[in-house]
């Protein structure tokens, strides 16, 4: 896939915050991450689709919270000392993605990223813009719109 | 043109657009005053048009200047009484201001409209000659030049140019003999209400003339049953065509949004098929005629479209957004744009002295934030509670005065209503008064932009269809000016505005038939619904079309579309109706809709918003009623509540989510697991068992729960904790009662809107943040309704199943009572009638003062004498306990307090009272409740003894008139005919008893000459009150007689069928001081 936003950059490195859905290690691009949070003081939505864990107020505004587990096919994401919300601006509007645990920021480059498999780790593909290989781990990248996209 | 700078032109267009508003009320107030001229308001429209002048031609827009100069003119003349307003002037002026309006709202292109017309109008009557072709008075056979003229400009548009601003379609049939522009916002907007856009050619000679119609009527009836989006030549002006038979008229080309499907389209026009075509969603057009060869196919559009020869913007058609790259057409603008565009930049006019009130109150925010940040840092819990308390209060000051910035009096709105009821009128022929009041009422802007409509619709319908033609009034008795009123008016916390008409009413038998036809209810369902109910069906979507403006009584064409707007905006609507007198609708306002008051609930450890405008009241039905007061029918649950029965949902069970129990001892919150809240049996209790065994028919159930139960050692159900909680919201047309968990306070609340994951969750409004930082979920009242399948008209059928069943009973039974019961000393029940009952308040013995040898207490700022039961009857003394309950009675318009303990309870009782057994002082009689003998109170006689004083003056007046006065008093009851008859016999007035309404009329013929009133029970054997009273009413010997009916229920639907048969007034039965009161009223006044 082209990449605009990578074109740009003279190094078409981009920085990904990485973490943890379950087992598997994921990334995003860190510019469209708003901020990271442990409130895990939600209100649940009854009737809300599955993937909704519920709402809360970030600093007066009402943010969605997904269990990005769920929304992955990857398994309800265990809420612990570790989970966190990434809040990330969609839309015009805030949702958090609740994760089981922060990883590190890590540098790609998007020469380096291929395309995803149709299937990793057990995740529909078409979340991912790719796979980008570190020493130890694969960081599959997530699509973000894609991921918020309700209309399947 | 010369435009200066955009701020000065936006003044100027304000300024202009008051002006206007002014000038137009001014001027109907200038046409009712005739020649009698009143010189102030001549002056002020004449300074309003010459300062509009003065701005143009500053500005350089000479149209405006030009049109205000002519108007200017014929003011200057009137004003110097050389020219008499009469209506035809009045009505030249008036168009010319209302040109003047659109020329303001688009402003930039004003400059090339044609206002000739205008102009020699204004100059004909300047000069004193007729008036040629004034606007609204063409020449019959003069097809207007500029008419055409301006179709050909319209037409050149849409054929040479493709559409030429991306708001702006260009709509076309296939072979583009009709094309019409339209804003596609406004297209796609009806169509996202679920409306079919066609558009249509109308020949105005012979799909209209020649058939015998009006060109005004067909517009009329287009604008009523939707919504005019586009048309060729204006509305106005086809109005006011006089057209011929036989002659050549441009077609007359609309572009019409309405809820009438495909098939049902030419009821309404009556045009051939392939005249009228269907707008699609993706801008394309389709013929509704099958013989039109340029028929477009849905599927393949561009394909057909660019068939056509010579065609380029039946080709842009599939893209519909053309390019918005500059089109060449810098004079044309398309007026539809730009006037949208001014529309949206509007400003907001606020008193300086507000401004300065909002700068001071940001002022003190700060400071006290300052306050709270110091006393914060040197943690002085005092300091920073001080400034938290001052913070609170800023805010709230703050916010009431950002919202004063935003509210507009409805002023704004009502007073276009002259205008369109004056010239609505005289085009139906009608004569119609229209009273305003209220004008004063403010309401957010936003509401007062989005009530127009509707209200305008309304108003209209009321000219319309209300108020019937000024001879078939005086045919009627009626006076031949109809009367409309329009008030605006507020009551707790909300705006109530009310339009009512004298005219024709509505039909609620035709509107069942036609809701029947529709298949909207069912014939069961139309045979038990009540008159209001009927009148209300109104509302149902689906349920105008168009055929009925002409078949019923008219009122109702888009009533439903109001309704949806209305619904939108936090409002309700209800109406009332009589036939032949009039109706009223009624709508309720929230005052903004960004900070709304809620009532907060709590299910399923999550707390929930209700808005206060849907709530009606709380209820609460302690565990050892649920089993009287809920009961099923069919699936449903309904709870009695004030004789009528209220279908219950439980929110949790809507939701789906868990209720939750709290433990009354531990605290400890387990789940709920009541399935369905009749089903309430104790393990303990046979009577519970057995109850539910009959309501369920299943004998087994027992063990299941019983099973399930052993969590719960303890029985929770007689536990305070264990009983039912009930929101009863109404949303206009229905009411029914929410079940929750916990009932918590009411607040007021910020409404943020929800995330886009949850827009599929049509059980809330949105969401908002509570004091702790938590969010809960607004709930939205009319979409829980229906996703529990609770539509009105189920749940009227239901409950009115239920209502029958309810008066088979009661006529089984005797009459029910609603009564409260109390204590005075520990093991003495007691009971009073409910309805005497103002309040009950909590106090500590030790308030009670004694003064003067009787106990008194200090409430509100004066002493409120007490009493207790023992004071008077032989019955054992007052508890002597701390806290004590007073129950305050108004008597002889004093209140007074009877001292009691507690526990008090509302229950409902068939009353089946004892008069003699334990009959005493200051005790009427007595009655099981309860399983506890309960001594019935009557206050009235208590305190009549221990106070004569209060009573001398009542009953001298008394002495003065009633002295031979005879009462008829039908009653089958013993002892509410033994009280009863006490209480008129000791107001001096003789009483002949009859045990039902057979032996009454027997009575009746017998001492007809000595009986002045009657007053009578409604539930009787043999004979029934509405009998009774119709027979009275019947008779030429009695029918003067004032007829009293005692109830110990009054419903609404009673009263309003007590009314038809005739009876005069309403009374509670042992409302002594009301009853008396009403007999002492009708034997005066006669």
């Amino acid at each position: 896939m082209e990449r605009p936003e990578g074109k740009k950059m003279a190094s078409r490195t981009v920085e990904m915050a990485t973490f943890y859905v379950g087992k598997a290690l994921c990334g995003m691009d860190i510019l469209n991450v708003q901020e990271i949070n442990k409130l895990m003081d939600m209100t649940t939505v009854p009737q809300a689709p599955e993937y909704v864990m519920g709402i809360l107020n970030l600093r007066g505004q009402i943010v969605t919270i997904i269990d990005l587990g769920k929304k992955l096919n990857l398994g309800e994401t265990e809420m612990g000392d570790m989970s966190r919300n990434i809040i990330v601006n969609s839309k015009d509007e805030y949702i958090g993605l609740l994760v089981s645990r922060i990883s590190d920021v890590v540098e790609a480059d998007w020469d380096k990223v291929e395309p995803p498999p149709s299937n990793i780790g057990g995740v529909q593909g078409k979340f991912f813009k790719g796979v980008f290989k570190t020493k130890e781990r694969l960081i599959g990248i997530l699509d973000v719109e894609k991921v918020l996209d309700n209309e399947k | 043109m010369t435009i200066q700078d955009d701020e000065t032109l936006q003044m100027y267009l304000e300024e202009s657009i008051e002006h206007l508003a002014d000038i137009e009320t001014d001027l109907l107030a200038i046409e009712e005053a005739g020649a009698d001229i009143d010189e102030d308001i001549v002056n002020k429209v004449y300074r309003a048009a010459h300062s509009i002048k003065g701005g143009a031609g500053f500005m350089g827009l000479t149209t405006i200047k030009d049109l205000t100069h002519e108007m200017e003119n014929i003011l200057g003349k009137i004003r110097s009484r050389e020219m008499v307003p009469t209506p035809e002037i009045v009505n030249v002026l008036l168009m010319a201001s209302d040109t003047l309006k659109a020329l303001m709202n688009d402003v930039f292109t004003s400059n090339d409209v044609d206002i000739s017309q205008h102009i020699e109008a204004l100059q004909a009557i300047a000069e004193g000659r007729p008036v040629p072709s004034a606007p609204a008075t063409l020449q019959p056979d003069e097809p207007p030049a500029s008419e055409s003229a301006m179709d050909e400009k319209a037409g050149r548009i849409s054929e040479d140019e493709p559409a030429s601003k991306s708001e702006v379609v260009t709509l076309a049939a296939a072979d583009n003999r009709i094309a019409i522009d339209a804003d596609r916002a406004m297209v796609e907007g009806l169509m996202n209400e679920g409306k079919f856009v066609y558009l249509a050619t109308i020949d105005l000679i012979a799909d209209v003339i020649d058939k015998g119609k009006k060109p005004s009527a067909t517009i009329e009836e287009m604008e009523q049953t939707g919504t005019l989006i586009a048309c060729s030549t204006s509305p106005d002006r086809v109005r006011s065509m006089k057209l011929k038979k036989g002659q050549a008229a441009d077609p007359f080309i609309v572009l019409f949004a309405t809820i009438l499907k495909p098939e049902d389209i030419n009821v309404l026009f009556e045009i051939p098929d392939h005249q009228i075509h269907q707008v699609m969603p993706d801008m394309t057009v389709q013929c509704l005629g099958q013989k039109s060869a340029a028929a477009v196919t849905v599927d393949d559009t561009p394909e057909p479209a660019s068939a056509v020869k010579s065609d380029p913007m039946a080709a842009a058609e599939p893209e519909p957004v053309a390019t918005p790259a500059p089109v060449e057409i810098p004079a044309q603008v398309q007026p539809k744009t730009t006037a949208k565009k001014a529309e949206t930049e509007t400003s907001l006019r606020v008193h300086v002295s507000l401004l300065d009130q909002l700068m001071t109150l940001a002022g003190e925010l700060v400071l006290s934030r300052n306050q709270l940040l110091q006393s914060m840092s040197s943690e002085d819990h005092r300091g920073s509670e001080i400034a938290g308390q001052r913070i609170d209060l800023i805010t709230s000051e703050l916010q009431e005065a950002i919202m004063l910035t935003r509210m507009q009096s409805i002023g704004n709105v009502f007073n276009k209503f002259p205008r369109v009821v004056r010239d609505l009128s005289q085009t139906l022929g009608k004569n119609v008064d229209l009273h305003l009041e209220g004008k004063d009422v403010e309401l957010d802007k936003t509401i007062i932009e989005a009530i127009g409509d509707p209200l305008t619709h309304l108003v209209r319908n009321a000219v319309d269809h209300g108020i019937e033609m000024p001879d078939v009034r005086r045919g009627v008795g009626k006076n031949p000016v109809g009367k409309i009123f329009l008030k605006a008016y507020h009551e707790a916390g909300q705006v109530n505005i009310e339009i009512s008409d004298d005219g024709k009413g509505l039909d609620g038998q035709v509107l069942a038939q036609k809701a029947l036809e529709k298949g909207l209810i069912s014939e069961d369902q139309a045979k038990v619904m009540s008159e209001k109910e009927r009148t209300n069906l109104i509302f149902l979507p689906g349920f105008s079309t168009a055929e009925k403006v002409t078949d019923v009584s008219g009122r109702g064409v888009g009533m439903d579309v109001v309704k949806t707007n209305l619904d939108k905006l936090g409002g309700i609507i209800d109406i009332d109706s009589e036939l032949g007198k009039g109706a009223t609708i009624r709508i309720k306002l929230p005052l903004t809709l960004a900070i709304i008051p809620c009532q907060i609930v709590m299910t399923g450890q999550e707390r929930y918003a209700i808005p206060q405008v849907n709530l009606e009241e709380l209820l609460r039905i302690p565990a050892d009623q649920v089993k009287d007061r809920i009961e099923r029918v069919g699936d449903a649950e309904v709870v009695r509540l004030r004789g009528n029965l209220l279908p219950l949902i439980k929110l949790a069970t809507v939701i789906d989510t868990e209720a939750i129990y709290v433990d009354p001892k531990t605290g400890k919150k387990g789940l709920d697991r009541r399935k369905s809240i009749s089903d309430r049996r104790s393990k303990e209790s046979p009577l519970f068992a057995s109850a539910e065994q009959d309501t369920k028919g299943r004998s087994s159930g027992e063990n299941g729960n019983q099973e399930s139960d052993t969590r719960q050692p303890e029985d929770r159900r007689y536990h305070a904790a264990s009983a039912l909680n009930v929101v009863v919201v109404s949303t206009g047309a229905m009411k029914y009662g929410l079940v929750v968990d916990e009932l918590h306070d009411s607040e007021e609340i910020v409404v943020k809107p929800l995330g886009r994951d949850l827009k599929k969750c049509k059980g809330y409004a949105g969401a908002t943040i509570m004091g702790d930082g938590r969010v809960a979920l607004i709930l939205d009242v009319a979409n829980l309704a229906q996703m529990a399948g609770l539509t009105s008209i189920e749940g009227s059928s239901r409950a009115a199943e239920v209502i029958q069943e309810n008066l088979r009973s009661i006529r089984e039974q005797k009459d029910r009572q609603s009564l409260l019961v109390f204590r005075s000393a520990e093991n003495e029940q007691f009971a009073t009638p409910l309805n005497m009952v103002e309040r009950i308040e909590k106090i500590k013995a030790t308030d009670i003062e004694t003064v003067g040898g009787k106990r008194v207490i200090r409430y509100r700022g004066s002493s409120l004498p007490l009493f207790s039961v023992d004071e008077v009857a032989m019955v054992q003394p007052l508890a002597d306990v701390e806290d004590l309950l007073v129950i305050v009675f108004i008597i002889n318009g004093k209140e007074i307090g009877l001292l009691a303990i507690g526990p008090v309870d509302a229950i409902e009782f068939s009353l089946d009272v004892d008069g003699r057994t334990l009959k005493q002082a200051g005790i009427m009689g007595s009655a099981i409740i309860n399983d506890h003998t309960t001594l019935m109170v009557d206050v009235y006689e208590i305190v009549q003894t221990l106070n004569p004083q209060w009573f001398e003056n009542m009953e001298a007046a008394t002495n003065d008139k009633g002295e031979a006065a005879k009462i008829l008093f039908a009653e089958d009851s013993n002892f509410f005919r033994n009280q009863v008859k006490s209480y008129m016999e000791d107001e001096g007035y003789a009483v002949i008893e009859a045990e039902d309404g057979a032996i009454a009329w027997d009575l009746l013929q017998k001492h007809a000459d000595e009986i002045s009133l009657v007053v009578t029970d409604i539930e009787m054997p043999n004979m029934n009150g509405f009998e009774l009273t119709r027979r009275i009413k019947a008779s030429n010997a009695y029918s003067h007689l004032p007829v009293i009916a005692l109830t110990t229920l009054a419903g609404e639907e009673d009263i309003e069928k007590g009314r038809q048969v005739g009876i005069s007034d309403y009374q509670i039965k042992l409302d002594r001081e009301k009853l008396v009161r009403s007999i002492y009223g009708f034997l005066t006044s006669m």
